[in-house]
């Protein structure tokens, strides 16, 4: 890590630590460093209020007050991952703010001011709480600081004291947001899996449906090129995945698309969906037989199945058994093959047969181990 | 019947994954998604290793998916094996008539389950080689 010019050990302006699995290695992503962004113009606009609040007869700031301060990542250390941010100015040749600049001391303070919003979120469970101390117009800082975290992990302020309160996690930074805006609503990531129902050329907006939920987004013509197959195939159920940035009500649903990321056509027999859908099936599913499917059971092989199904092998048709099973199957190189998964226990067994000669193979697999799924692996090679 | 006559049998909603991708994109996609489940020649353990089939002598594909929703089951539509073709897996054929007129079986009985499922295995090859004989629109 390069060195601020004049940057003095003890100098450490803010020094966040970082917990989670991504941060075990002590690295910091990227897109982490969006949050941090979002907390600099944060703390620049607070410490524009706090002075206004202490010169209220002044309608201006003092010439270069806050201009060119910025927060500078001066080291990363470990203990998960400690990060120093130093308070540097830009505008008189990168030189560190320290205590006795008047910068320092309001950008000091609103530190102070953001880590009590923060401490009053974590604390104290009442609905306005955030909303008594904080202002609407920091709203759209806080809807970023925290976006890019995962469910795993939280933001402490102060490394040395991260059991003050003062934290964000991803539901932390939700009760914040919700209470400063109007509606109760928040911004944050989306990943959904969805069918394109409708398009709409006059005002190009496409519509999409997640279940009952129905939402609209903007249509540009690259996206046009690529929606167009899944509308066309709405009846067939061609699922999309799209990820991006959109709106959350007050119960944590996603009311509208604010931005696109990123849109996929997914495979037709993409695992996640198909066992979202037998997971519908209910007792007598079969002509009064069949029995409904272990949900834990699904979500524990679907959980496997991601993380350990080989990527270079083509996806399985999923069935579902009238026993309450899942019964996979692939037709590979003249050979028909199966693997029936008992649920919830995920014991499998598998069997396949060469459709020329008729030659069986049959073996029972664990696949709650590794080995179970590398065993499938070489089965299907 | 002779070696020749289709022998149709009901496909469960639950056991075919959608068909009807039409794009270039999806060609992959389409023969693999066509898949009907083996299980669709598994007879149930209540068939007492019996799977009914429609002679198709007696009912033709659309005929037989009218006949069995009328009493309330549900199909996705009717694929079909040949009794040569159950012959050829030593699976002999029983024109039975019984509970209805053209109803059939193919006959499992004597076999384990690990040889029903292998064989189920082979007649949904020959039917998915075949393809949909009747679907409903």
């Amino acid at each position: 890590m390069s060195k601020v010019k004049g940057a003095k050990p003890n100098q450490s302006f803010f020094s966040p630590k970082l917990t989670g699995k991504r941060f075990d290695n002590h690295t910091v992503p990227v897109e982490i460093l969006d949050d941090f962004r979002a907390l600099q113009e944060l703390f620049t606009e607070i410490a524009k209020d706090l002075y206004f609040k202490d010169h209220p007869t002044r309608k201006r700031v003092p010439n270069g007050f806050t201009e060119g301060v910025t927060l500078s990542l001066s080291n990363i250390s470990e203990g998960s991952t400690i990060l120093d941010f130093l308070l540097v100015t830009t505008l008189t040749a990168h030189t560190v703010l320290g205590p006795s600049s008047n910068d320092y001391t309001y950008y000091e303070r609103a530190k102070e001011k953001v880590e009590e919003i923060v401490k009053t979120a974590v604390l104290d469970n009442s609905n306005n709480s955030v909303k008594t101390l904080g202002n609407a117009d920091y709203l759209k800082y806080f809807n970023r600081i925290g976006r890019n975290l995962k469910d795993d992990e939280t933001l402490f302020f102060n490394s040395q004291n991260p059991q003050n309160g003062a934290y964000i996690t991803r539901d932390v930074r939700q009760k914040i947001v919700k209470q400063l805006s109007e509606g109760n609503t928040y911004n944050d990531k989306f990943d959904i899996k969805a069918l394109v129902n409708s398009i709409d050329k006059s005002n190009n907006s496409f519509t999409v449906e997640v279940g009952s939920n129905k939402l609209t987004s903007e249509l540009g013509p690259k996206l046009f090129k690529t929606i167009i197959t899944p509308f066309s195939n709405y009846s067939t159920k061609t699922y999309v995945r799209i990820t991006g940035d959109g709106e959350y009500n007050n119960a944590d649903k996603l009311i509208a698309i604010t931005k696109i990321s990123d849109l996929d056509v997914l495979d037709p027999l993409d695992m996640s969906i198909r066992l979202a859908e037998l997971s519908k099936l209910k007792d007598g599913w079969y002509d009064s037989l069949g029995k409904s499917l272990s949900k834990k059971g699904l979500s524990l092989f679907e959980e496997l199945f991601l993380e350990h199904y080989n990527n270079e092998l083509p996806l399985p048709a999923t069935f579902p058994t009238i026993e309450g099973n899942l019964h996979l199957e692939w037709t590979i190189n003249g050979k028909e093959m199966s693997l029936e998964v008992h649920l919830p226990s995920i014991n499998a067994e598998f069997q396949s047969v060469e459709i020329k000669n008729l030659d069986v193979i049959e073996q029972q697999l664990d696949l709650r181990e590794k080995k179970g799924w590398e065993k499938l692996t070489k089965l299907l090679s | 019947m002779d070696e020749l006559t289709l022998l149709h049998r009901q496909v469960h909603p639950s056991f075919v994954l959608e068909n009807k991708i039409s794009t270039q994109v999806f060609e992959e996609a389409i023969q693999r998604s066509s898949q009907i489940a083996s299980s669709v020649f598994t007879p149930k353990s209540t068939d007492d290793g019996f799977l009914s089939v429609y002679n198709g002598e007696k009912h033709s594909a659309k005929d037989s998916y009218q006949h069995y929703v009328s009493q309330n089951f549900e199909s996705a539509g009717v694929v079909a094996v040949t009794k040569g073709e159950c012959g050829a897996l030593s699976l002999p054929c029983i024109d039975d008539n019984d509970p209805f007129d053209g109803h059939a079986s193919i006959d499992f009985k004597p076999l384990g389950n690990n040889a029903i499922k292998a064989k189920a295995k082979l007649l949904k090859n020959f039917a998915t080689n075949r393809g949909w004989q009747f679907q409903p629109s």
